[in-house]
């Protein structure tokens, strides 16, 4: 034990930096593919970790962070939510490219929507639109008791009323500058998370000199010092003495 | 249970930091902590990074769910055999810091999802450096450099 961490404090002494850049992927254009990739905008969206975003957001707001967290491109992708009855909504993503804080037709990137179908059950789709027409997730059933975020388990709340009827949550034009800068430290706190893309953007990813890709280019990951407990009734006992 | 009877132990700093396996990315799931000593280390934030020397390292959680707190961090640690238990950091810190060697700098691995603006603990004696948002670890094994990463560290001076 003691002599591993001799021998790291001996390599340590050599320290210069390398980080960055990664593995390639492979391309899938099809549109019933998990991921879809596109001529138009040559940035693929893995539309399970989208469908997983629904189900786990706690709301608009962290819905938005979360796909664009997911996104790879450049792009900010705004998010528009509609109640369209006491159970059914509509979220659609879209590119909102004349700043008016509204869905137009062509800025549509996807919708998912959800609708009941029985007491205390749901299923939620997602379709793909524009550069990503074609893509249709299959309908997938929730439940009350299911780990949920609170943008779904809501509806199954005593007293639940629609908040989102008639104009409904849409990203306004000014925050989606917080969503770029939080979406910036995401990418750089996350590098490798971000080496799929084809474009060869470098995401602000800290500069470095070149590194060979892949995990025989020297980047070992480590752990993350946080918990997730998404979901959990029960906190821990909290030690004060 | 008291704070100092949690089992927080020294161990090698690539098996505290889960840096002794081959994974391409770090462990989510990833919930060891404990303490280390450190001879270099690399503090990288979303626009710069600074070398620590001569550390003390305490890797720590904090549960995603944790409440916001004014100026402290929830901390949560999983213990074998029984239900998970939750320690300010402020408390933790001054009741172990006394406990553990001192060097140079102490360096906080722990995740700050709040964005928490901590005091300088008095405990401690040293710059003591924490981050903000999400922190991973990371191994350079070409050049042997152990990097934390996060969206960007602080440093409290005594």
């Amino acid at each position: 034990m003691i002599s591993k961490v001799k021998l790291l404090a001996a390599a340590l002494s050599l320290s210069i930096v390398s980080m960055g850049a990664g593995a390639g992927c492979s391309s899938e254009d099809k549109g019933t593919e998990r991921w879809a990739t596109t001529e138009n905008t040559n940035v693929k969206i893995d539309w399970d970790k989208v469908n997983e975003a629904y189900k786990a957001a706690d709301g608009p707001e962290d819905l938005e962070k979360r796909i664009n967290e997911i996104y790879e491109g450049d792009e900010i992708i705004s998010i528009s939510v509609k109640d369209e009855d006491d159970k059914t909504q509509v979220v659609t993503g879209f590119f909102d490219k004349n700043t008016n804080g509204t869905v137009d037709e062509p800025e549509k990137i996807f919708t998912i929507k959800r609708e009941p179908t029985g007491e205390g059950k749901a299923q939620y789709q997602t379709t793909g639109y524009g550069a990503y027409y074609g893509y249709h997730s299959p309908f997938m059933g929730i439940a009350s008791g299911m780990m949920l975020g609170m943008m779904m388990s809501n509806m199954w709340s005593p007293g639940y009323s629609p908040m989102y009827r008639g104009a409904g949550y849409t990203t306004s034009p000014s925050r989606a500058g917080a969503i770029s800068s939080s979406r910036s430290s995401h990418r750089a706190a996350n590098p490798t998370k971000y080496q799929r893309s084809q474009s060869g953007r470098s995401y602000n990813r800290p500069s470095s000199g070149s590194r060979p890709s892949g995990r025989s280019g020297g980047r070992i990951g480590g752990g993350r010092f946080g918990l997730a407990r998404a979901g959990r009734t029960v906190r821990p006992q909290r030690l004060a003495d | 249970m008291k704070i100092t009877e949690l089992p927080f132990i020294e161990q090698p700093v690539l098996e505290l930091l889960n840096l002794d396996g081959d994974r391409s990315t770090p462990d989510l799931d990833y919930a060891g902590y404990g303490w280390s000593q450190a001879g270099r280390i690399w503090c990288q934030g979303a626009s710069e990074g600074a070398w620590v020397d001569d550390a003390l390292l305490l890797a720590l959680h904090t549960a995603d769910d944790a409440d916001a707190i004014a100026g402290d961090i929830e901390l949560e640690f999983e213990l074998p055999g029984q239900p998970p238990v939750s320690v300010l950091l402020s408390a933790f810190l001054e009741r172990w810091l006394p406990l553990l060697p001192q060097r140079s700098a102490i360096v906080l691995a722990l995740c700050n999802p709040h964005r928490a603006t901590l005091l300088h603990p008095p405990a401690a004696r040293v710059p003591v450096h924490y981050a903000f948002g999400d922190v991973t670890s990371w191994l350079d094994d070409e050049h042997g450099r152990i990097d934390l990463v996060a969206e960007s560290w602080s440093t409290l001076r005594p």
